[in-house]
């Protein structure tokens, strides 16, 4: 029964467009700022609008950060990151859920102990191991840690939502003579659907945004952000150049956002609302 | 073929002992309910049966094998569950078919026996569908199709009907029966509902606390409780029991405490002597108002606790002395109310007597 009052219904519209305000604020500055007219003196303030729309800023910071060769490095490692650890995280998190082994418990505690160690801390050790692979300076560098990195996470969310499926269509599966790896594929996955595209879409916002590993481990192998940190870095004063390599950067991510709109919200509520 | 043999299957849950003892022979086509409160152990037998559990001791045999080790896709069973466990992603067609294609079946096979298995439960129209666009129903007919293209040796069903409402499961009890008439297929069915054992069953297995309590067909079960917890699980309104003394006055039984005495002429039917005190259990519909010159056991006198409208009959509790109370059937039109002082008399030959401290049935007087 919906009981909110007119009040209410509009106190929350309220809240709702204030803090979307807040959140989308900085990001419209950020567009409009990359259409100002190019230059050290050019000098654009929140939402005022610029003299002239200046489309060729985008050119322009395109070919001047290089951009072509860390957008081909960003998209090379999430290309083979996301499927990796998503299938990984698929098949950690029905070991997790479904099969009782000797140690279990221990072994998934170990993998929720990845939740709460920063990359930072391990930073050190990491890159004497990726150095005697000798892997420094390749997509594989970005692509096995970004893969083990995600994993923590990954199996921790597929465990959770293989967990949320009814024991007895397991079972039942079991009776109908379907082997585990069949019982995944077929009645698990399809089940938690929504639940993986979320984490796709996660994995992949977390691959796209990777900087820290770019920044230590690659010279010529540069991620999208870390060039455009050093981007930035060589043009501090032009804001709109700056600007609309900022805005070239975040476009493939609100790409996927807009277009799994649905499901991610979908996978986020699974379990909280019940269906 | 199709038989199900229980020897001597204990189940333990680390500290818990779900199943102890349970030895149980069921033939080839026979349709056995396991009825008890939860608790009992009925479900853990039954998911034994399937391989969903493994047995800490005894054996179980389905047909000639003993498949106390075999994992459940080789029992060549098929199970209806309470909660119906259909795949939510795939249509009722690919429901009905994964079992027989994880089985590689050939496909004109296949399409065969969901035919044949939709014409018989009337699905055909629902093929189609998701399980999220059926009525409960639906689901239900589905889950037990899913079972019947299997065409197993055993179907076992897990209180497939708990989740209907009430006329809809009255339906689908009889549809069930008339299934199993049908194909014949042995059945295992768990039920906490002693009405649904009581229609449904070839034959009754009562349990409690993991052990069995008795087995028979209903009639007798019904008839001639082993026990007091039988006799107090099986029949609704359930019966009524008392402790009372028993003193003999040449051939007739005595018996007696606070204001209750019966005399009861030549002690009929009682397997044992019956000497100190024994439990007296009383059916409601064996309980009667007394009326003067009647051939009923007593009159006893107490006080109607409170009067339940049963639609044709009303269910009066009576009680009679500290923790007495009898039930007593009457008709409406009585106009018997709460508070009332009421005197009734026993159906003689239909006093079930139990040993006080065994809990065992003595006879009946």
């Amino acid at each position: 029964m919906n009981t909110a009052t007119r009040s209410q219904v509009a106190l929350n519209y309220f809240l709702i467009v204030a803090c979307s305000l807040i959140a989308v604020y900085p990001l419209i500055g950020v567009v409009l700022a990359s259409l100002y007219p190019p230059g050290p003196g050019s000098a654009p303030s929140g939402f005022a609008l610029p003299p002239s729309f200046d489309w060729h800023n985008y050119v322009s910071a395109w070919n001047q950060g290089d951009f072509a060769g860390s957008f081909t490095t960003s998209i090379i490692v999430a290309v083979v990151m996301v499927p990796a650890s998503v299938g990984l995280s698929i098949l950690g998190g029905y070991a997790f859920a479904t099969m009782r082994f000797r140690g279990s418990r221990a072994i998934f505690y170990l993998f929720i102990l990845g939740l709460i160690i920063p990359t930072e801390a391990t930073i050190v050790p990491l890159y004497y191991d990726v150095k005697a692979m000798g892997l420094l300076d390749t997509y594989w560098a970005l692509i096995l840690l970004e893969t083990s990195g995600e994993l923590a996470f990954g199996i921790f969310w597929m465990r959770a939502a293989f967990v949320s499926a009814p024991r007895s269509i397991l079972e039942a599966a079991r009776i109908d003579g379907s082997s585990s790896w069949r019982t995944l594929w077929q009645i698990l996955v399809p089940f938690a659907r929504p639940a993986i595209l979320t984490l796709t879409v996660l994995t992949f916002a977390d691959s796209w945004n990777e900087f820290f590993l770019a920044l230590v481990f690659t010279v010529n192998h540069m991620t999208a952000p870390a060039s455009l940190a050093s981007f930035s870095g060589r043009y501090t004063t032009n804001i709109p150049l700056v600007s609309a390599g900022a805005v070239m950067v975040a476009v493939p991510i609100v790409l996927v956002f807009i277009i799994f709109q649905r499901q991610f919200m979908r996978g986020m509520l699974t379990g909280a609302v019940k269906g | 073929m199709g038989q199900v043999v229980f020897d001597a299957v204990s189940k333990r849950f680390d500290e818990l002992t779900a199943l102890r003892d349970f030895s149980l022979n069921i033939t080839d086509g026979e349709f056995v309910v396991l009825v008890g409160p939860s608790g009992s152990g009925k479900t853990t037998a039954l998911r034994l049966v399937a391989g969903l559990e493994t047995l800490t001791a005894g054996n179980i045999r389905v047909g000639e094998r003993v498949v106390n080790r075999l994992p459940p896709r080789d029992r060549d069973i098929a199970m209806v569950f309470q909660d119906y466990a259909l795949y939510p992603q795939m249509s009722v067609r690919d429901n009905l078919a994964f079992g027989l294609k994880t089985r590689k079946m050939p496909k004109d096979e296949i399409e065969q026996r969901i035919n044949r298995a939709a014409d018989m439960l009337d699905i055909a129209p629902l093929l189609q569908r998701k399980p999220r666009a059926l009525s409960g129903g639906q689901r239900q007919r589905v889950a037990l199709g899913r079972a019947l293209v299997r065409e197993p040796q055993v179907f076992l069903m897990d209180e497939p009907l708990s989740n209907l409402d009430a006329k809809l499961r009255v339906q689908t009890r009889t549809e069930i029966r008339r299934l199993h008439e049908q194909v014949g297929t042995t059945t295992i069915y768990v039920t906490h509902d002693q009405v649904e054992a009581m229609t449904m069953g070839d034959r009754v297995a009562v349990m409690s606390e993991g052990a069995l309590e008795q087995v028979g067909d209903t009639r007798t079960v019904y008839e001639k409780p082993a026990n007091v917890f039988v006799a107090g699980f099986i029949g609704s309104p359930s019966m009524t029991f008392a402790t009372l003394d028993v003193t003999w006055n040449d051939d007739e039984l005595v018996l007696g405490r606070g204001g209750v005495s019966l005399t009861i002429g030549g002690a009929r039917g009682l397997a044992e002597p019956v000497s100190g005190e024994v439990i007296v259990g009383v059916r409601p519909e064996h309980a009667h108002l007394w009326v003067e010159g009647n051939t009923l056991v007593g009159p006893i006198a107490g006080r109607a606790e409170y009067v339940e409208m049963l639609g044709r009959e009303i269910l009066i509790g009576v009680t009679t002395g500290p923790d007495q109370r009898f039930s007593v059937l009457a008709s409406p039109d009585t106009g018997v109310k709460p508070g009332d002082q009421v005197k009734f008399g026993l159906e003689p030959g239909r006093l079930y007597l139990f040993d006080t401290r065994t809990q065992r049935a003595l006879g009946v007087a």
